[in-house]
Order: C-alpha cells, then sequence, then structure tokens
C-alpha cells in the first residue's frame, strides 16, 4: 500500500477528480479543505519525526516500481527541507481554500485545479525521483495556467499565457539534462533517477563529456535556468508581477506562498548535490544576481502603485535571499536562504490576504485610492502592520531569522561576499520603508474616500486566514529552534558536500 | 515479373487484414444503390465492423513476406519481397486499422448534409487500404501503388463538402501538390530503377551499397518526396493548411493521421535498407534528413503562432511533428541499436494519437459555430467543458508535457538523436526552442476555447456517442503511452528483430 508521502499526492488528485462528480460538486472546497488538512498533517508529522531524531537522512521512504528501463520509481521521502516545504504547502493551500471558501464562478472546477496544483507541488517536495520530480515540475503549470487565465482579472489571459511559456521555456533545457543523465546511468552500472544515487554520483557529471563538455557543466545551467524563473531572480521575474496582479486572492497566495519555493527547492535538492563544484564555481555570479534581485526588487516595490505589485516585488527581493544566502557557501547563509523560503512563504500568503480583503471591499488596488482604513477596519489595520513589521524583518518576528543567518553568511564568506552582504543590508532599510510607507498610506491618515469609512473590518473567515499566519511569524521569530533545527543538518550535509567536491 | 510464385499458398493469414479491408470497401460501396438514412447507417456499420475485422486479424498475422519471382533477371532467378510484414508492420498495422476504426466512428459528428455517407466510408476504407499497403510495402511498386491509393480517397475526402470553396480549395491544392509529388516520386524510383537495375529497397540498397554517385543521390531524394509529402515536411507542406482547414473535420482526422504513420513506416523500413553506411560520405544522410527536421520545426513552430484558425495551426503542429519524426530517422543510418527506430515509432504513434483526438474534438465544437476559427471557439469550454478538456490533453500532449504520450515521443527522439553528430544536434536544438514557441500556438486555441468567455449563448446537443467513444480511446492511449515508460523499451525489442 501506498505510504504518507505518497498520499499527499494521491489523495489530492483523487479528490480533484471526486470534486468534478456532480453530484459531489456541492463538496469540492471541504475536498479542497481536506486535502491540505492531510498535506499539513503529514508535513507536521515529518517535522516531528525530524525533532525526535535529528538528522539530514530522508524520512517516510517509500517506493514503488513504475519503469525499469529508465530506472524510474515513484519514490518518495523528505528530509528537513522537504518537509518544511510540504508542510508549507498543506498550510499555504488550507488558508487559500479558507480565502476561496465563498468562490462563486464554477467553485467546483476552481478547488479541483487547486487540488490538482497542490498534489504537483506535494510531489515535486517529496520525489526522490528526478523523473517524477520533472513530471510535477511540468505538469504543475496545467492548473496554474486555468487558475490564473479562468479566474483571473482583466488582463488574465496575457498573464497566465506568459507564466506558461516563461516557465516552460525555462525547463525545456532541464527535459535535455534528464535525456542525459538516463543515458549515462544506463552506460554506468543500470539507468537510474534515484536523487541520492545521482547526487553520489557526482563526479561521473564532472568528468563524462557529451559533445565535448562536461555534463555538469550544461546540467548546472539547465537546472538552474529552470530554478531561476521559477523563482524568480531578476532579470527572468518580469512575468512575476502580471501573474500575481491578474490572479485571484487565492491564487496569488498559492503563487507566493508555494509555488516561488519551487524554485529554491530545486536548486537546494538539484543543482547543488548533483553539481557540487559547478554550484561552487558559480556562486559568485550567483550571490550577484542574488544581490541585484533583493535591491532590484526592493526599489522597484517603492515605486509601485498597485498594492499587488508591489507585494510581487517585494518578494522579488525576498527571495533573492535564499539565491544568495545559498550562493554564500555557507552553511549559515544556505539555512538562511532556506528559513527565509519558509517565513516568505507565510508573511507574503499574509500580505496577498490583506491586499485581498480591501479590494474585496474597495474593488481597486491603488495605493492612493485608500488612507484611514484603521478606522473603520481596526483589526485590517493591525494584522497588516504585523505583517508587514514581519515580511521586513523586524527582530522578533519571522522575516528577521532568514535574513540574519542571510547575512551572518553573507559576511563570514569568502571573496566579494562580504562587501555584497554589507550592499545587501540597503534592503532592510528599503523593506522597511516601502511596507511601512504603504501601512502608512493605506491605514492611516484621512480616509482616502469617504465611502470607505462604512467598510467591515476582516470578518471570521478572513481572520480564519490570516491570523494562524501571522501567529507562526511570531512562533518563527521568537522560538526559531525547531525550524532550523530541522534544516540545518540538510544545509550542513550540503555545503560538506560541496566544498568536499572542489577539494 | 510474373505472378506470385505460387498462388495456391497465398499468405491469407498475412493479408487479411488487407483483405478484410478490401472487402469492406466493396461492401461499403454496393450500400450506395439503395437510398435513405437505413442504407448510411449501413454503410458505416459495414465500415466499422470492416475496420475493426482488420485491426483484430492485425493482431495475430504473423510475420512474414509477399514476393515475386524474376526470372530472366541478369541475375540468378530470385525471389524478391513486395510486401514485408515485418516488425515494423506488426506494430503500425494495428494502430492504423484501430484509428481507421476511430474516424469511422467520429464520422459521426459529421452533418451529411448530401447524403454521400456511404462514399465518404468507402473513401475513408479505401485510404486505410492504401495505408497498409504502404505499411508492408518492400518495394517501390507497392509503396506507389499503396500511396496512389491514399491519395486518391484523400483528394475526395479533402474536397467533401460540396459546393463550399474553402473545401474546393483544399482538394484543388491537395491534388495539385499530390499530383506533382507523386510524379516526382515515379521520376525518382525510374531513375533508381535504371541506375541499380531494382525496385526492391533491398536490392537498391545492395547497389548502392557497392558505390553511390550524385545521380543516385538525387533519384533517392525524389523518390523519398512521395513519403515526405504523407508526413509534410518542409518543402512539401505547402498543402497542409488549407487541407487542414478547408476539409470537413473527420476527413481531417483521417487525412492527417493514417497516412503519416503509414509514410513513417515505409520509410522507416526502407531507410536502413537503401542507406546502409556505407553509403555516400558519412552522416550526409543524417545530415541531410535533421536538415529536414530542422526547417519543418522552425516553419511549423513559427507559422503556428500566427494563425487564425485552430486547425492551421494544428496543421502546422503537424508539419513540426512530422519534421520530428524525421529527426529520429536521421539518427538512423548506420545505427545498429533500435532506439532511432523506436523513437520514429513512438513519435508516429504519439502524434497521430493526439492529433486524431484534437481534430475530433475541434470537429464537435465546429458543430456550433459551423467554424474552428479561434474566435468562434469563445467560450467553448463553457459549452462543452469535457470535450475542450479533452482537446487541452491532446494539445499538452503534442507540447510534450509529461506524463503524456508527446513528452515520453519527445524524450525518445531526443535522446536518440542528440548523439547523432552536428546536424542533428542542431535540429534537437530547434525542437526544444520550438516547444516553447509551438506552446504559445496551442495556447492560443486553449485561450479562446477556455479562457475567453462567450460572445453569445450557443446551444449544443451532446456529441454523437460513437465521436465520445473515439475521444475517450484517443485519450487514453494518449495517457496510457505517456505513463507505460517501458512501451519504449518494448518498441525497441521488437524492432531489433
Amino acid at each position: 500500500m501506498i505510504g504518507p508521502l505518497a498520499a499527499t499526492v494521491a489523495a489530492p488528485l483523487a479528490l480533484a477528480l471526486a470534486a468534478l462528480v456532480p453530484p459531489l460538486r456541492p463538496l469540492a472546497r471541504w475536498f479542497a479543505v481536506l486535502g491540505s488538512a492531510l498535506t499539513l498533517g503529514v508535513g507536521a508529522f515529518a517535522f516531528a519525526d525530524l525533532a525526535a531524531r535529528p538528522g539530514a537522512d530522508l524520512r517516510l521512504v517509500e517506493s514503488h516500481p513504475w519503469s525499469t528501463t529508465f530506472g524510474a520509481s515513484l519514490a518518495f521521502g523528505v528530509d528537513g527541507l522537504g518537509a518544511a516545504m510540504l508542510t508549507l504547502s498543506g498550510l499555504i493551500t488550507l488558508v487559500a481554500t479558507i480565502a476561496a471558501f465563498r468562490e462563486s464562478r464554477r467553485p467546483h472546477a476552481y478547488h479541483a485545479l487547486v487540488l490538482t496544483l497542490l498534489a504537483a507541488t506535494n510531489a515535486v517536495f517529496t520525489a526522490t525521483d528526478l523523473l517524477v520530480f520533472y513530471v510535477a515540475w511540468e505538469a504543475l503549470l496545467v492548473p496554474m495556467l486555468a487558475l490564473i487565465g479562468l479566474w483571473g482579472g482583466e488582463q488574465r489571459r496575457y498573464a497566465a499565457i506568459k507564466f506558461v511559456v516563461y516557465t516552460l521555456a525555462g525547463s525545456v533545457a532541464m527535459l535535455l539534462l534528464l535525456i542525459v543523465i538516463a543515458n549515462t546511468t544506463a552506460a554506468n552500472g543500470g539507468a537510474t533517477f534515484d536523487l541520492p544515487r545521482l547526487a553520489s554520483m557526482a563526479p561521473v557529471w564532472a568528468s563524462t563529456t557529451v559533445l565535448g563538455a562536461p555534463i555538469a557543466r550544461f546540467g548546472f545551467v539547465a537546472v538552474l535556468l529552470a530554478c531561476l524563473v521559477k523563482l524568480p531572480a531578476v532579470p527572468l521575474h518580469t512575468w512575476l508581477p502580471h501573474a500575481h496582479v491578474q490572479a485571484p486572492t487565492a491564487v496569488s497566495v498559492l503563487l507566493a506562498g508555494v509555488l516561488l519555493k519551487l524554485g529554491v527547492y530545486g536548486l537546494y535538492r538539484i543543482a547543488w548535490p548533483l553539481f557540487p563544484a559547478e554550484a561552487l564555481a558559480w556562486s559568485p555570479a550567483l550571490g550577484v544576481l542574488g544581490l541585484v534581485s533583493i535591491l532590484w526588487g526592493a526599489f522597484t516595490a517603492l515605486g509601485q502603485t498597485d498594492l499587488k505589485r508591489l507585494v510581487a516585488y517585494s518578494s522579488v527581493s525576498h527571495m533573492g535571499f535564499c539565491l544568495f544566502g545559498l550562493a554564500s557557501g555557507t552553511v549559515a547563509g544556505a539555512l538562511g536562504g532556506a528559513v527565509q523560503a519558509v517565513t516568505h512563504g507565510f508573511s507574503s500568503a499574509a500580505l496577498f490576504l490583506l491586499v485581498g480583503v480591501v479590494y474585496d471591499r474597495a474593488h481597486h488596488r491603488r495605493v492612493d485610492g485608500f488612507g484611514g482604513l484603521a478606522g473603520p477596519m481596526p483589526r485590517f489595520a493591525w494584522l497588516l502592520l504585523f505583517a508587514s513589521l514581519a515580511s521586513a524583518g523586524l527582530p522578533g518576528l519571522g522575516g528577521f531569522v532568514g535574513e540574519f543567518l542571510v547575512f551572518a553568511g553573507g559576511f563570514t564568506a569568502n571573496g566579494s561576499f562580504p562587501a555584497m552582504t554589507a550592499a545587501a543590508t540597503v534592503s532592510v532599510v528599503l523593506a522597511a520603508a516601502y511596507l511601512l510607507w504603504t501601512v502608512k498610506r493605506v491605514a492611516y491618515g484621512p480616509l482616502g474616500d469617504p465611502q470607505h469609512g462604512t467598510f467591515a473590518d476582516c470578518d471570521r473567515r478572513e481572520r480564519l486566514a490570516i491570523v494562524p499566519l501571522c501567529a507562526l511569524l511570531l512562533v518563527v521569530g521568537v522560538w526559531p529552534k525547531p525550524l532550523v533545527d530541522a534544516l540545518r543538518p540538510v544545509c550542513e550535509a550540503l555545503l560538506t558536500n560541496v566544498h568536499g567536491a572542489a577539494r | 515479373m510474373t505472378a506470385f510464385a505460387d498462388t495456391a499458398a497465398f499468405p491469407f493469414r498475412l493479408l487479411l487484414p488487407e483483405t478484410i479491408l478490401a472487402g469492406g470497401l466493396l461492401a461499403t460501396l454496393l450500400t450506395s444503390l439503395g437510398k435513405g438514412p437505413a442504407w448510411r447507417k449501413l454503410a458505416a456499420l459495414l465500415a466499422a465492423a470492416a475496420a475493426i475485422g482488420a485491426f483484430v486479424a492485425s493482431l495475430d498475422a504473423g510475420a512474414g513476406a509477399v514476393g515475386t519471382t524474376i526470372a530472366g533477371d541478369s541475375f540468378v532467378d530470385r525471389t524478391v519481397a513486395m510486401l514485408r510484414v515485418d516488425a515494423i508492420a506488426t506494430i503500425v498495422r494495428p494502430a492504423i486499422t484501430a484509428l481507421l476504426a476511430l474516424c469511422v466512428f467520429a464520422r459521426s459528428i459529421d452533418r451529411d448534409d448530401a447524403g454521400d455517407g456511404e462514399a465518404w466510408h468507402a473513401c475513408t476504407l479505401g485510404i486505410g487500404l492504401g495505408a497498409l499497403l504502404v505499411t508492408s510495402a518492400a518495394n517501390t511498386i507497392p509503396m506507389w501503388l499503396g500511396l496512389e491509393l491514399v491519395s486518391l480517397g484523400s483528394y475526395a475526402l479533402a474536397a467533401w463538402r460540396g459546393g463550399d470553396r474553402r473545401a474546393a480549395e483544399a482538394g484543388m491544392k491537395y491534388v495539385l501538390f499530390g499530383g506533382a509529388a507523386t510524379g516526382l516520386m515515379l521520376f525518382g524510383t525510374s531513375h533508381l530503377y535504371g541506375l541499380t537495375g531494382h525496385l526492391d529497397f533491398a536490392g537498391i540498397g545492395h547497389v548502392l551499397g557497392q558505390g553511390a554517385s550524385p545521380a543516385t543521390a538525387a533519384a533517392l531524394c525524389l523518390a523519398a518526396v512521395g513519403a515526405a509529402y504523407k508526413l509534410t515536411v518542409v518543402p512539401f507542406h505547402v498543402y497542409a493548411p488549407d487541407v487542414y482547414q478547408g476539409a470537413p473535420p473527420t476527413s481531417v482526422a483521417v487525412v492527417a493521421t493514417l497516412p503519416k504513420l503509414a509514410a513513417g513506416a515505409v520509410l522507416l523500413r526502407a531507410l536502413p535498407l537503401v542507406l546502409p553506411a556505407n553509403v555516400a560520405p558519412p552522416g550526409s544522410a543524417a545530415a541531410g534528413l535533421a536538415i529536414v527536421a530542422f526547417v519543418s520545426l522552425a516553419v511549423g513552430a513559427v507559422m503556428a503562432t500566427v494563425q487564425r484558425d485552430a486547425r492551421r495551426i494544428l496543421a502546422f503542429s503537424g508539419i513540426g511533428h512530422g519534421g520530428t519524426a524525421v529527426l529520429a530517422m536521421a539518427a538512423m543510418p548506420g545505427a545498429t541499436s533500435g532506439g532511432a527506430a523506436s523513437a520514429t515509432m513512438l513519435q508516429l504513434l504519439a502524434y497521430a494519437a493526439a492529433a486524431f483526438g484534437a481534430f475530433v474534438c475541434l470537429g464537435i465544437l465546429e458543430r456550433d459555430t459551423n467554424s474552428t476559427d479561434l474566435e468562434a471557439l469563445r467560450g467553448a469550454g463553457r459549452r462543452r467543458p469535457w470535450t475542450t478538456g479533452a482537446l487541452c490533453l491532446f494539445l499538452a500532449s503534442l507540447v510534450g508535457i509529461p506524463p503524456l504520450a508527446g513528452f515520453l515521443a519527445k524524450w525518445a527522439v531526443i535522446a536518440t538523436a542528440v548523439t547523432a553528430g552536428p546536424w542533428p544536434f542542431a535540429a534537437v536544438g530547434a525542437l526544444l526552442v520550438t516547444t516553447a514557441v509551438f506552446a504559445f500556438a496551442y495556447l492560443r486555441i486553449v485561450r479562446a476555447a477556455v479562457l475567453t468567455e462567450p460572445a453569445h449563448e450557443i446551444p449544443c446537443a451532446p456529441p454523437p456517442w460513437p465521436a465520445t467513444l473515439a475521444v475517450v480511446v484517443a485519450a487514453l492511449v494518449v495517457l496510457g503511452l505517456g505513463l507505460w515508460l517501458d512501451v519504449l523499451a518494448v518498441l525497441t525489442r521488437e524492432l531489433a528483430s
């Protein structure tokens, strides 16, 4: 029978199909709750296991045969990073489902697509087989296309197609890499896509040449390209603002909270373990790219007039920290990048939900069209302030942990990293500026529109979605130990491997 | 040449599928003597029965060859294979007959205004019969005969809508280009015969193996034109968009799939025989094929993005996919492994299933608005969610989204062609780049059909059950071929034997 991790893939798929059956359609949103709660539960279970027995090894391992000739199997397993991402995926999908609980336009199709997306992201986060990883990585474009393209705003079609073409173009090179890997493993003692085995074959990738170049050289670039588009890193980020602005609130939450993490996860899971020497060689350049993303995203966010675009560009800036931390080549940096991926999931989801709250009432998102909302909506104002401070990295809240670790790692790293880290600290000021300035313009001062005085405060459903995220930001900020303990062995093993390959 | 060496030993079981189709064709024609819907229904039933019968027979036909004994040749008396039911034919004949049956089922969506359904079915069975002949041809004569049989039926199918200007244009273009292609092919074949003294693939290859000249190379290229025309590769593709747009939907489903399977199969058989490794400068054949593939992919992708009609987009998709099949073949000359052959085979099968499904889905959608113009497809997803969903599935397979058949086929083609030399490598690059371009082109269909609200409500009835069945079967094939990764190993093993 299938184990818990395979169930996080199979159950959402089965629920998605069930949601389309006409008599069961009214239950679709409950199916989405069920699927995401199951994911959350399995993720929490894996976390408990990690807390009991710390280590970088894979937990909840299971494998089902798929193809003997390809050496592919439906193999799943999570380490600290995988467990964190799985939990995040379950939590954010649950929150997004609560946010979209009153979706009135074909709700059964909407929730079926969310469940399909959940199955695909869970497969990416838990697969220990590269082919399963890739299949899920590509297949999740389909529900995403439909969710943005069908339930989105005015220019949803343009945004959805841009998103799909961008990400598809980013990952075609990865297909070539997979084929080369299949051919090489078949010639080296049996075809396999087992990720731990592929990672142990790192010297083979570095020494085997295809068409005159080592596999590692183009393989790293292929994975990097696919991940940097998803991340997204400047200059491959231009699909993100469109997708966010056009997507409905709950899909923006999924996009920022889960999908951007796929890019980070791919770097940690594929690019660094399989091609450690290349990763080290590329690190300075990727550090620059991360720095550019951090600063570019922050500066651009400063100039945005649309609330969603503002949060989208802040995502570019915050995801830049993940890349920068990993590229620094220090355990602290890599750990910070991983923690940042998790806390950014919480804070960006909360911010998008809050933008959704005002959009629900005012039907626009122009920053200058608001003001003084703290009067009619005190709870909203408090939550907005809290999420903004957490996102800006106030000590004691979630965003601080990751950024601090990244800075700590960056200052102790080699080469130009200390200087770049110094430049990156500017973003803390910028983040405080664009976020708090936004809070001021939206929540304080005179009312932006006299009619806004009648706005209802966050209702129970909205609070049910937002408050847990804020609570988690506080928990991680005050007591980051469980998360850090779960992620540290993974990062240590990753960097030992990378630095070992250089010697 | 004499007739069959020994008529008493006519390999009945081997040729049973062809025999059943020929019988079904005659019986279907006879139904045109009667008038009225009952007779037309009878024609459809006969055609379906013949196709299914041929499918069953092809599963259990065994292997073998049918040939003639040549006397008074400069060689000693010898037997020359005309048709050869080898591993290729054993795989492709069931595929063609099954697809034929699905085409007959799918015909139920066409409005039969002229009341000439029985003739449509007769033509389609004729195309199927021709395709079977081409599929097992081991000699240029049955190959030419089979291609002509396919062409004659296709000309009629393309122009089926009487009085429709587009259909007339489609038929005319098909006839003109098809005639030219046939002529070129005959011309090349006659030169080959003159230069080598042989008409069968093995004999031609045997002589070419002793030394080739520019004249034989030119003759070979010309002889391949007929198959290239059916595969719609550049520069023999120009008819495809107009035919696919103008012909009735199910005619397109027939014309776009069956001939491609057959032409691919015969090329697969002929290439290793006619082009042994020592013919011509090494790598020149691979280079030539790869260039054809490269240009087909590039032209197909670029042109697909600017079309305004879904069927024209699919026509350029077919051009790209024909190029992809040729790219897999480029890895074949001189290769010993069955990898290239199985990649070609899988590419042909995956394309046929997905393209068939897509055209039938478009045909069902077209019933509501009488057009597959992107504007006319607006709101199709709201009107017919299941049909539109299936269309998206087929398009996803065509673009190569895992885990669908098109993905595995693309995988196989790249895996075999990437190490076949510089030109195939360049074509692999084109295949990867055009993936994103084709994705954009298909997304325009998805955008119109799924993401755009309808301009106004259009009443629609559910599609007839036979068409639904055909779409479901095609969808299952697309899913099954993609999930069953070991199919590649099975094909390789079968084709190597």
